[in-house]
């Protein structure tokens, strides 16, 4: 499967939704009725973590069009055929 | 040269868990959200692994992509930044996940530590009980039959209770308590009503110690001689008396304090100093055998007064002259009324107190108890603003109708049985707020139910910063008391009271059988 170009994509791909999936579980891991300072403590680090999965999340879409084009280009110039290693 | 235990000591710790009724935790949820976070690493991990591909692919095949070379390699950088971004996610949510774990930890031990105490609690109120059944009430001539009667109850309460071991101890203790009070029902109480401050109650509607206290106090007949004390000032330089004297519930002489009957002390700063008035008060009653309270007021330089009110604790452990003894205890924790309670709102009465005048009121354990009803009391609120009210091994679950504007701040200490004798929780919200603390140092060195302890633990709560919500009452009572002002002036009324006429009687009748003191 490593010799196949187009699996760069696949992995991104994969990437995006454990980011996506991630950033699910944080949401539903807000404080709710946990209150007082450790609360509070917990409640700012979780939204830091949000902060950066977002941050993870446009940075694997911009990575992902760069990697449609590289792709591309390696099928033009005959690159060992899609599926290749399967 | 005299030396402070607490400086000798090697810098014992005290360990702070605050129930102030707006801090709260389930640890279920935290249980619940150690689980997603664990997902949210496994799903970050899942991410690096795939970058990791992708990073190798693109490496592979570059060659055959000269045109997308150049976006390839940025391709290659922007994915190491994104691996590095991720890593970076994956360190908050680690360090996330550790805190929580730790918050659950701090949260379950203070929660065992709660239910701990209140499962020796049930055993010590019962034995405690037990022991004044069997030591009084033979004395006072109770039928031989009744004390195994009750021991018998009591001995079962315990066996249930040791059976009820992994029953939340909260809910074992109560229906403990609740069972013994019924077993004890029948035999102490057949019309199932008590007399207590607010009038007739039926015992059925009463907290369990709260009936316990009452009935005890109506099977020996023990408070039908109430109603008779005097209560004085004397004057520091002819030491003639200020004297006020009450019989059978009327006030038959009364003299108003003038300010010439005070003695000029240093200014209260902080409730620490308050805590050490207390200390000292305690140790004069001792020294007397004679009811003692004091009231500090403080002018500042606008010339408003506060009035700090302070109250030490059991000093009599039978009963005598001194209401301060376990009687007043009893009748404290049954809302009934008491000589003590009389005498110290004789005092409040003889003082120049003026009308809106702002009062502090504190106490050390039966001291708190009269703090917190003094608090509850109508006509004091009526008649003074009250702005504190600071109770050490107070207990004062019993007490309600304390205004939930006036900062009510109760120090306990878990290992003491004392505040938990109520068997009730204090009421919290508002701004009530109780501090409880756990110091085995402290409580090896000075002993659980010492003043000194409670000192020791209350400035350690501030100096940590427990909770803002402490910081912010304590900041609350020293602004309303003045004691912030450099140039406040400080007297201090010290009133003095002792059983009389009508309690002649009583104490004759005690000192005959054994049990009174003079």
């Amino acid at each position: 499967m490593i010799l196949d170009a187009s699996s760069a994509l696949a992995a991104v791909g994969a990437a995006q939704r454990d980011v996506e999936l991630a950033l699910e579980r944080l949401h539903a891991a807000d404080a709710a009725t946990w209150t007082g300072p450790a609360a509070a403590a917990y409640t700012e680090c979780r939204d830091a973590a949000v902060v950066t999965a977002h941050a993870v999340e446009r940075e694997l879409r911009v990575a992902r069009e760069q990697l449609r084009a590289f792709v591309a280009e390696c099928d033009i110039w005959g690159a060992v055929p899609r599926g290749y290693a399967g | 040269m005299s030396r402070n235990l607490l400086d000798d000591s090697p810098a014992p710790r005290l360990t702070v868990h605050v129930f102030d009724g707006r801090t709260s935790v389930d640890t279920d949820r935290l249980r619940e959200l150690t689980r997603l976070l664990d997902a949210v690493l496994a799903a970050v991990r899942g991410a690096l692994l795939d970058l990791t591909h992708a990073r190798a692919v693109v490496h592979l095949w570059a060659m055959f992509a000269p045109l997308n070379a150049p976006g390839a390699l940025r391709a290659l950088d922007d994915a190491a930044r994104r691996m590095a971004s991720l890593a970076d996610l994956e360190r908050r949510v680690g360090e996330l996940r550790a805190q929580t774990v730790a918050a659950l930890a701090t949260y379950e031990e203070a929660d065992n530590a709660a239910r701990a105490v209140i499962a020796r609690q049930g055993s010590l109120v019962s034995r405690y009980t037990g022991f004044l059944l069997g030591t009084v009430l033979p004395v006072l001539g109770v039928p031989r039959w009744f004390v195994p009667a009750v021991g018998g109850g009591l001995l079962l309460v315990d066996s249930v209770g040791d059976a009820m071991r992994d029953v939340p101890a909260l809910v074992n203790m109560q229906r403990h308590l609740r069972s013994g009070a019924g077993l004890l029902n029948p035999i102490v109480n057949p019309s199932g009503v008590v007399s207590t401050a607010v009038g007739p109650q039926r015992v059925g509607r009463m907290a369990p110690v709260q009936f316990l206290a009452s009935g005890v106090l109506d099977a020996t007949g023990l408070d039908h001689f109430n109603g008779s004390v005097d209560v004085w000032v004397r004057d520091p330089l002819t030491q003639a008396r200020y004297r006020s004297s009450v019989g059978g519930w009327d006030v038959i002489t009364q003299t108003a304090v003038p300010i010439g009957a005070s003695v000029a002390v240093a200014r209260l700063t902080s409730v620490s100093d308050v805590l050490r008035r207390v200390r000292g008060a305690a140790r004069e009653s001792a020294r007397t055998g004679l009811g003692r309270i004091e009231l500090v007021a403080q002018t500042d330089s606008k010339g408003a007064t506060s009035w700090t009110v302070v109250i030490p604790g059991t000093s009599e452990f039978v009963v005598g002259a001194n209401p301060q003894d376990l009687l007043s205890d009893l009748q404290l924790m049954a809302s009934e009324r008491s000589d003590l309670m009389l005498a110290v709102k004789q005092a409040l009465q003889m003082a120049p107190i003026g009308e809106g005048d702002t009062l502090i009121l504190a106490g050390h354990s039966q001291g708190g108890m009269v703090a917190a009803e003094l608090a509850a009391d109508a006509a004091v609120n009526q008649r003074w603003d009250v702005a504190g009210v600071i109770t050490m091994a107070s207990p004062i679950g019993q007490v309600t109708g304390v205004p939930a504007d006036v900062p009510v701040i109760s120090l306990e200490n878990v290992d003491d049985v004392v505040p938990a004798l109520d068997g009730l929780a204090n009421t919290v919200g508002g701004n009530h707020l109780t501090v409880q603390f756990d110091s085995d140092a402290h409580t090896a060195l000075l002993g659980l139910h010492d003043m000194r302890t409670y000192e020791a633990a209350w400035a350690q709560a501030l100096a940590d910063g427990a909770t803002p919500r402490l910081t912010a009452l304590d900041a609350t009572v020293r602004g309303s008391a003045g004691w912030a002002d450099p140039d406040a002036t400080a007297r201090v009324y010290t009133f003095e009271f002792a059983r009389s006429e009508r309690g002649q009687e009583f104490l004759d009748t005690l000192l005959h059988v054994g049990l009174g003191v003079r």
